[in-house]
């Protein structure tokens, strides 16, 4: 495990966010955290195992003991630690806000825990919420949990020295702790338990046994066996005692419902004969009936003949009604059809006033049409015309503008011209006040120079030795004169640019004037040619154009004409074909009307009757229906009656045989009976019913007994099989009970040593340790010294074997290890939190936390034990650890260049810096 | 000619396993080099550091050095420049420097004093010596804000470039520092100028001088013809590779230079002896040495008073180990690699338990009875 950053506020004896970053340190596998008393170097470790656990170092102190006490309720309590392990980097957060509930303003706590893993580009969350969930997850990234992390990571000197020179039982209990040994303390309950419940089965087993004995009144197996057996020699003389009862009880039964039986036929019989009496009767009656009705056949066939008679009078009667009808129908028809024919022919008429409407509309169109098309052989030269025209006109726009531009372009020319007139005077006003001043100046130099004449020397101009002039005086200031001309100069020449920019400008004006001449010249000649004077042309132009507008618009509806014309065309069509069709239907009317005229004459010459109305004829055939009905009924009553008395008679007839059948039976069967009491006496039925209760009373009691028997042998059975069972899984828990009660006390210590297991293991961990630490102390004691584990007997509690000792190679044995100096005592505890960490690393699943820190103990040394343990931490360094130490020893601060600075400024503020 | 006496590292007021080295050191200084320095008539002794062992030096050891610095300007009157060392306190060991430069103890604890070199003339020599004491990263980094100082090979990189111009060609430039040159080699007791950081310096920094006197090293050595460590006048481990110490004697002349080495001969030397305790003590019984002596035992067994018996005839025994002490503490120990780990295997624990504690072996019911409880507990 590899420290990042840790952040953290309001924790310990930070107030302020305080972030100590690890990476600042660079490639400094040593480093110290260094500080006056109490400012804080103990917390920045803290820091980590909160942020790991929630607890401080130890596993005491919790949130109630870090929060730094002087930060208002608002300040959050903050902690975080950033640490790399196996490549991954990790990030656990926990904090604490304090909440004031708004109405009630009660105080609440409001925590936050989790952790992170982080990726590429983002955090993934590995854990949050309760901080046993953070916990748990730091106890599987890391593998140990806090009390091992505390003794592992960060190694607390005086702890150390402590465990050294611990007893027995206390090291026993620390490494319990931080080896997870309370396995063996399990096994061990376990196997008490498991002792204790097999002893119980064995106890619950045995006192069954002990019950099932005493409900059967027994004291052993033994005896409850010869019980059963007596129970089942009286059980099987009872139930031979009950056969006997039941089988004369089941003979007199017979007996007895024997004479029941005869008292019953004896009454059947009665009865029998009265109702074969009445069913004589019976039988006679519908006799005679059936006679009556045999009678009453013979005069069905004069009925038929009178129904022959009305049937055919019916017949021609409803010949008669037929015709009629169909004269109505045919009536009907006609009418029908004269009607149709109406309809067609005024269709027709319609149809043909249409037509003759579409066919002028055709002609009117066709005539617009004519014009239209009549326009499209002048269009064209109307189009010229215009054309032309316009030409004309446009030429007399352009020669007005032109005179306009001439005009204005000669009235700029002169106004330049003015311009120049004037830069001219002024110029010659500035040239002649320039000679002026020259001519001042000139003045001036001759005077000047004059003043330098002297007699009969010569000049320095001229050379000339007279000098006509000597006396003249020195006129005017050549400074002020000079800046005059200079000005004067300046301004003329201002003034000749200007002059020379007009002048140019002039020309130019000249030249487009002529041009501006030359162009109006040649279009007026242009419009010469055309010998027609402005007015005339526009009067003209508006007039074409009018017309060619108009012409262009008929040009334009042409196709609209076409089309319309076409399509009457198309209707016209469509009225002539209807027409076709509604003539050729007035035909086909018509002859169909002549068919049925004709038919309706044969009709009524040839088939009717003259002198009768078809109502007569209606009433005839209604009353020889009614005729026939009656004659109908008549044939079917005989029939029913015929059939009906016949049924009556065979059913008495069958009824009667049958009764008289079953009366024959049941004499037979008292007969039977009769002869089978002939043969014993027949007593009286209240014998019989009194034998017979008291042979059921004997059978019941016998029965009685029976199921008594047979439940007290069902016990026994049941009894002799559980008591047996019992036996059998007593014998195997005995067994089971006795072998775990032996591995238990082993376990126990009850060995030939007196060792428990738990000691046993304690102790190999305990050389593992030592062996680890030895590695290290025999390096720091030059090869002097080396600890190993003491071999002695057990105390009362059961803890022995676990104190150290020390083997000094100077005098060739052991000594105790209090016997050490202080430098060798702290040697001696850096080792073994050495190999204590290195075994619990081992222990953790190989997990490298190849980082460590020594928490003080440096204090108490003398100059050359720190030399010693400087020299220690350095070989350390070389194992490929980071170290960091908290020192507040100033050799330390001299020897380590890396440093974590705890400081306190002036404002009381602490601040961590680090120095590499 | 010009002659310079090359020496560094006496560490005054060092122990070794517990033994002062005082009588030791005062023995070098007051005797053996006081006769050189009688014999060779040194111009000028350079020091290059580690003048004392410690920051806080014993009261024994400053009056020792007192006595002799003292001795050396009024008897010898020669030259002394001495630099500060990783052990020294500079601000304590230049006490009064500016004084006694007049005196012609020239003290350099600082990194400015580079910039006020010494001279030695006579009159076809012109010796500058340049001194470099041991220094701070940090003070470096303060000093050079500009340039990227990261190592110490930077430092003296931006250090020797910083006065590369004042060095001329017709001065012999001699140049006192207390560092550790890559490719030297080195023991266990030198410690390391800083835990932690990395320290080496290229040899190649040094070219433009003409000798360069190192110190820190406790081995005599050169990394090249002109770059010496005269290393330390005693044996302070029986680590060291050589027990053989020297001082350097540099002679100028004319600017070229010719260099001896003067074997030291302690008090008492170092010496390590191995063997089997009866084959240890036969030895000493015929040649007993007062020399200090580190005996490593073969035993296998522990001896009885080994310490004591040997003194009897190596009064200055200062230390003993026993290679073999592992094992002799180590013979009852049980390692059980089936115990240890988070996957420990407890039938296998159960099982050595029965047979090593128990004297119960192959007890197949009992190992049932195990797994059962076994089975229990997993089953919670």
């Amino acid at each position: 495990m590899k420290p990042i950053k840790i952040k953290m506020q309001a924790f310990g004896a930070y107030s302020d966010l305080i972030i100590v970053d690890f990476k600042e340190l660079k490639d400094n596998y040593i480093f110290l955290i260094t500080g006056s008393t109490g400012s804080g170097k103990t917390t920045i470790l803290d820091a980590m195992c909160f942020a790991l656990y929630c607890r401080a170092t130890g596993g005491l102190r919790t949130w109630k003991d870090m929060r730094n006490i002087s930060v208002p309720d608002d300040v959050e309590t903050l902690v975080e630690f950033e640490f790399e392990l196996n490549k991954e980097v990790y990030i656990f957060r926990r904090s604490q806000k304090i909440h004031y509930v708004r109405g009630s303003n009660r105080r609440e706590i409001r925590e936050n825990h989790e952790c992170f893993i982080k990726r590429i580009n983002e955090l993934e969350v590995l854990a949050s919420g309760t901080e046993t969930r953070v916990r748990e997850q730091a106890e599987k990234i890391l593998g140990l949990d806090c009390e091992q992390f505390s003794k592992v990571i960060m190694l607390p000197q005086g702890e150390f020295r402590n465990l050294l020179l611990a007893g027995s039982s206390e090291k026993a209990r620390i490494f319990e702790r931080l080896f997870l040994t309370d396995r063996w303390n399990r096994y061990i309950d376990v196997a008490k338990e498991r002792v204790s419940l097999l002893k119980q089965e064995i106890d619950i087993l045995n006192s069954n046994t002990e019950l099932i004995f005493s409900n059967s009144n027994v004291n052993n197996v033994e005896e409850l066996l010869d019980k059963h057996e007596n129970n089942m020699t009286q059980l099987e003389k009872t139930k031979n005692d009950c056969k006997k009862y039941e089988n004369e009880f089941n003979n007199l039964k017979s007996e007895f419902d024997k004479v029941i039986k005869v008292n019953e036929i004896i009454d059947k019989i009665k009865k029998s004969e009265k109702e074969k009496e009445e069913l004589y009767n019976i039988f006679k009656i519908s006799r005679e009936q059936f006679l009556e009705a045999q009678e009453k056949l013979k005069l069905l066939p004069s009925i038929k003949e009178k129904e022959k008679v009305y049937l055919s009078e019916i017949s021609e009667l409803k010949e008669i009604m037929g015709n009629f009808k169909r004269i109505g129908d045919l009536q009907e028809e006609i009418e029908k059809v004269l009607l149709e024919l109406n309809d067609f022919e005024n269709k027709k008429g319609n149809l043909e006033n249409s037509l003759n409407k579409i066919t002028e509309n055709i002609y009117k169109e066709n005539q617009i049409l004519n014009e239209y098309s009549s326009y499209l052989g002048i269009v064209n030269d109307l189009y010229e015309e215009v054309e032309k025209l316009k030409k004309i006109f446009s030429l007399y726009n352009n020669l007005s503008e032109i005179k306009g531009k001439i005009q204005e372009n000669e009235d700029t020319y002169n106004s330049v011209q003015c311009d120049v007139h004037s830069k001219e005077l002024v110029i010659d006003a500035i040239e002649s006040k320039l000679k002026e001043i020259d001519g001042n100046l000139k003045q001036y130099y001759i005077s000047s120079l004059v003043q330098e004449l002297k007699e009969n020397e010569p000049c320095p101009v001229c050379g000339s030795r007279e000098h006509p002039n000597i006396f003249l005086q020195k006129s005017g200031n050549n400074t002020e004169l000079i800046n005059q001309r200079s000005a004067l100069l300046d301004h003329l020449n201002e003034e000749r640019s200007e002059y020379n920019a007009k002048l140019a400008k002039l020309e130019a004006y000249q030249i487009l004037i002529k041009n501006l001449n030359e162009d109006y010249k040649r279009i007026s000649l242009e419009v010469d040619n055309f010998n027609m004077p402005f007015d005339k042309v526009t009067c003209r132009l508006e007039e074409e154009t009018k017309k060619l507008e108009y012409i262009k618009k008929g040009i334009n509806k042409i196709p609209s004409f076409k089309e319309k014309i076409k399509l009457l065309e198309e209707k016209k069509n469509d009225f002539v074909i209807n027409i076709n069709n509604i003539s050729s239907q007035i035909h086909l009317l018509s002859i169909k009307h002549e068919k049925l005229n004709a038919e309706k004459k044969i009709i009524c010459n040839e088939n009717l009757p003259q002198n009768i109305s078809i109502n007569e004829i209606k009433e005839k055939i209604n009353l020889l229906k009614n005729k026939l009905k009656l004659i109908e009924n008549k044939q079917e009553y005989i029939n029913s009656q015929l059939i009906e008395s016949k049924s009556k008679y065979d059913i008495a007839k069958t009824n009667l045989e049958f009764v008289d059948k079953r009366l024959n039976s049941e004499k037979d069967e008292y007969k039977n009976i009769l002869l089978s009491f002939m043969q014993g006496n027949i007593k009286d039925l209240n014998y019989y019913k009194e034998k017979l209760n008291e042979l059921k009373e004997s059978k019941d009691s016998s029965y009685k007994l029976m199921g008594e028997l047979q439940q007290k042998v069902k016990r026994l059975n049941e009894d002799i099989t559980h008591v047996k069972a019992n036996v059998k899984k007593c014998k195997n828990i005995s067994e089971k009970y006795s072998k775990t009660k032996r591995v238990l006390d082993l376990m126990q210590g009850k060995n030939n040593l007196k060792i428990p297991i738990k000691m046993y293991v304690l102790s190999v961990m305990l050389d593992e340790v030592l062996s680890s630490a030895n590695i290290y102390f025999i390096d720091f004691s030059k090869g002097r010294y080396a600890i190993s584990r003491k071999r002695e007997s057990l105390n009362r509690q059961g803890y022995g074997g676990l104190d150290i000792e020390v083997f000094d190679a100077h005098y060739g044995a052991v000594r105790r290890v209090d016997t050490l100096s202080g430098g060798e005592m702290f040697l001696a505890s850096l080792s073994l939190a050495f190999g204590l960490s290195d075994v619990v690393q081992r222990n953790s699943g190989a997990i490298h936390l190849d980082s460590i820190f020594i928490d003080e103990g440096f204090g108490s040394l003398d100059q050359s034990t720190i030399d010693v343990a400087i020299g220690a931490i350095n070989k350390i360094k070389n194992m490929g650890r980071m170290v960091g130490i908290i020192s507040h020893v100033s050799e330390l601060r001299d020897k380590i260049m890396a440093r974590i600075e705890v400081k306190e400024t002036d404002e009381h503020k602490k601040v961590v810096s680090i120095i590499s | 000619m010009i002659k310079i006496l090359h020496t560094s590292d006496w560490h005054l007021g060092k122990s070794v396993c517990g033994k002062s080295m005082i009588y030791d050191q005062k023995y070098f200084l007051e005797k053996f080099l006081v006769d050189i320095i009688k014999k060779e008539k040194p111009n000028v002794m350079v020091v290059a550091g580690d003048v004392f062992d410690k920051k806080f030096a014993p009261v024994d050891a400053i009056e020792l050095f007192n006595r002799f610095i003292t001795r050396m300007y009024k008897e010898f009157k020669i030259n002394v420049v001495i630099v500060s060392g990783n052990h020294d306190s500079p601000e304590r060991l230049s006490v009064a420097s500016e004084i006694l430069r007049d005196s012609g103890v020239f003290i350099s604890s600082c990194i400015s004093d580079l910039y006020r070199p010494i001279d030695v003339k006579d009159d076809v020599s012109n010796i500058k010596i340049y001194v470099l004491p041991y220094f701070d990263l940090l003070d470096a980094k303060v000093m050079f804000k500009e340039a990227n100082i990261k190592t110490y090979n930077d430092a003296y990189k931006v250090i020797i470039n910083s006065i590369s111009d004042k060095l001329k060609a017709s001065d012999f430039n001699v140049l006192v520092t207390h560092c550790f040159v890559a490719g030297s080699e080195f023991s266990d007791d030198e410690e390391t100028i800083c835990i932690g950081g990395s320290e080496e310096v290229r040899s190649s920094l040094f070219s433009s001088f003409d000798y360069v006197a190192l110190g820190h090293l406790h081995t005599p050595q050169k990394v090249e013809d002109n770059i010496r460590y005269s290393g330390s006048p005693l044996s302070y481990s029986f680590n060291d590779k050589t027990f053989n110490k020297s001082i350097t004697i540099i002679e100028v002349d004319k600017n070229t230079s010719k260099i001896k080495s003067i074997p030291i001969t302690p008090l008492h030397n170092f010496k390590v002896i191995k063997g089997l305790f009866c084959d240890v003590i036969d030895k000493a019984k015929r040649n007993p040495l007062d020399d200090y002596i580190y005996i490593i035992l073969e035993d296998k067994v522990p001896i009885y008073m080994p310490m004591e018996q040997l003194r009897v005839y190596y009064p200055n025994l200062i230390m003993l180990s026993n290679d073999s002490i592992l094992d002799v503490c180590e013979q009852n120990k049980v390692i059980k690699d089936f115990i240890l780990g988070k996957e420990s295997n407890d039938r296998a624990i159960f099982e050595d338990f029965l047979s090593n504690i128990c004297g119960i072996k192959n007890c197949k019911e009992d190992l049932k009875v195990f797994e059962e409880l076994n089975g229990l507990i997993k089953e919670e």
